[in-house]
């Protein structure tokens, strides 16, 4: 990832201090301005195309004040998403990765979507396009997220002053970033683990697929988490207060809790924007809550095995719910604080394991090595 | 956010340290300079394929 790169520490160790020397008037202007060299620096045309679609969705959501406009340019971003969807689709079918990389696609998409649905609902104060565009922009987040709110972002920007505490905590969480990504991501679960079990292979074939999903799991997190953390830690160091993207999902008690506390800004994006509309609309909870768990799935990536780690997951939270209404209230659970805490436990395993087990689905290459998969860990 | 010497726990409310005074800055100082030496130790390591966030 860019952030990784020596070029990027540079380019951050240069703008910060910078930032904190010219006078307060100047500094969206120098942010923004640094944004744009850094996305042009990365890639032009992932620039161009931000850039229009910045222009054209801050010119609609001020007028043409209409339905059919609303729905227009919703439809406009939604089909911009599945072209360059598509488009990857085909390439990686093709052999040929990466040919159409947008920096930070997935990411801006939902920014500006969200955007334009609350600007045109009057939830915004009153604001200048600098003030949308630096938020479009602002590169520490552009990449990997998360996908923050416009008016936390207006708010933030309103009380930008020198503070000590969070620029030392900022470069704090920049350090256990960079540490969760390099050594404990990067390092010891990508390659240390997978050599350490390389010997189950051959001896247990169903407990090398368990490992193997784990270490997925676990690289995915530590490499997410710590990339998030140095876009926190970046976003403090600029005086930028920036909402979380995890906490401790893998000791979650139920998997509920797990979409809380997972890629928190993701699935927040996808309560507020595609869940709770539909669900008022269709008053069909499994139905919204499957439609929801696709839409994440297929973000990440247009596929079959993405599709199926959605449905999946949404299986998992509809037992869950099922389980919480019909089975829990009738089971003769023993009561105290012993046998809460055995409770939690038992819980928080339970969870994991099923969330371990789902990353198969994703780290699979096609649909028959999923099946090839399960057919190794039940066989045993 | 993580150690006996944070004045914050992980939610980031306020609390006593379990190692206060000059021992807190001290061990801090140390525990920053052993994850940068990490960092530094092993920058290089080759980055595996960071599928989930697609391209």
């Amino acid at each position: 990832m860019p952030q990784i790169n020596i070029l990027f520490i540079g380019f951050c160790a240069v703008v910060v201090p910078v930032y904190w020397l010219i006078p307060d008037g100047w500094r969206r202007a120098f942010l923004s301005l640094t944004s744009t060299a850094f996305l042009l620096y990365m890639d032009p045309i992932s620039f161009a195309l931000l850039f229009t679609l910045t222009g054209a969705v801050f010119f609609f959501s001020r007028n043409y004040k209409s339905d059919r406009i609303d729905l227009a340019v919703i439809m406009l971003l939604f089909s911009t998403i599945c072209v360059i969807r598509f488009t990857q689709l085909i390439q990686r079918l093709q052999g040929e990765i990466h040919l159409l990389a947008l920096v930070g696609f997935g990411f801006y998409a939902l920014k500006l979507t969200h955007y334009f649905i609350e600007q045109r609902s009057g939830s915004f104060r009153k604001h200048r396009f600098i003030d949308f565009y630096s938020y479009m922009l602002f590169f520490p987040t552009i990449m990997v997220g998360p996908i923050h709110k416009f008016d936390e972002f207006l708010q933030s920007n309103r009380r930008i002053r020198w503070n000590d505490q969070t620029f030392a905590d900022g470069l704090e969480r920049i350090l256990y970033g960079y540490a969760k990504v390099v050594v404990i991501a990067n390092w010891l679960i990508a390659i240390k683990i997978p050599t350490f079990a390389a010997g189950l292979h051959s001896q247990y074939p169903a407990s090398s697929v368990i490992v193997d999903s784990a270490v997925y799991g676990f690289h995915l997190y530590f490499a997410f988490a710590g990339l998030s953390d140095i876009a926190i830690g970046l976003s403090r160091l600029l005086g930028y207060q920036m909402c979380e993207n995890f906490d401790y999902p893998f000791l979650s008690r139920n998997i509920g809790e797990f979409w809380q506390s997972w890629h928190m800004s993701l699935s927040s994006w996808c309560r507020q924007y595609i869940f709770i509309p539909f669900f008022a609309k269709s008053r069909n909870l499994p139905v919204a809550l499957l439609l929801t768990m696709i839409c994440i799935g297929l973000w990440h990536e247009f596929s079959i095995r993405y599709l199926l780690w959605g449905i999946y997951h949404a299986s998992g939270i509809l037992l869950w719910r099922w389980y919480q209404k019909h089975l829990r209230p009738v089971l003769p659970l023993p009561n105290g604080r012993i046998w809460q805490g055995i409770g939690n436990g038992f819980s928080v395993a339970f969870t994991f394991s099923f969330v371990i087990l789902g990353f198969t689905i994703p780290r699979s290459s096609s649909f028959k090595e999923i099946i090839n998969n399960f057919q190794i860990m039940i066989s045993g | 956010m993580i150690g006996p010497w944070n004045e914050k726990d992980v939610v980031g409310t306020s609390r006593k340290p379990l190692i206060p005074g000059k021992m807190n800055l001290i061990l801090r100082f140390f525990w920053y300079l052993l994850l940068l030496f990490l960092i530094v130790l092993f920058y290089d390591t080759p980055e595996k394929d960071f599928r989930y966030l697609g391209p």
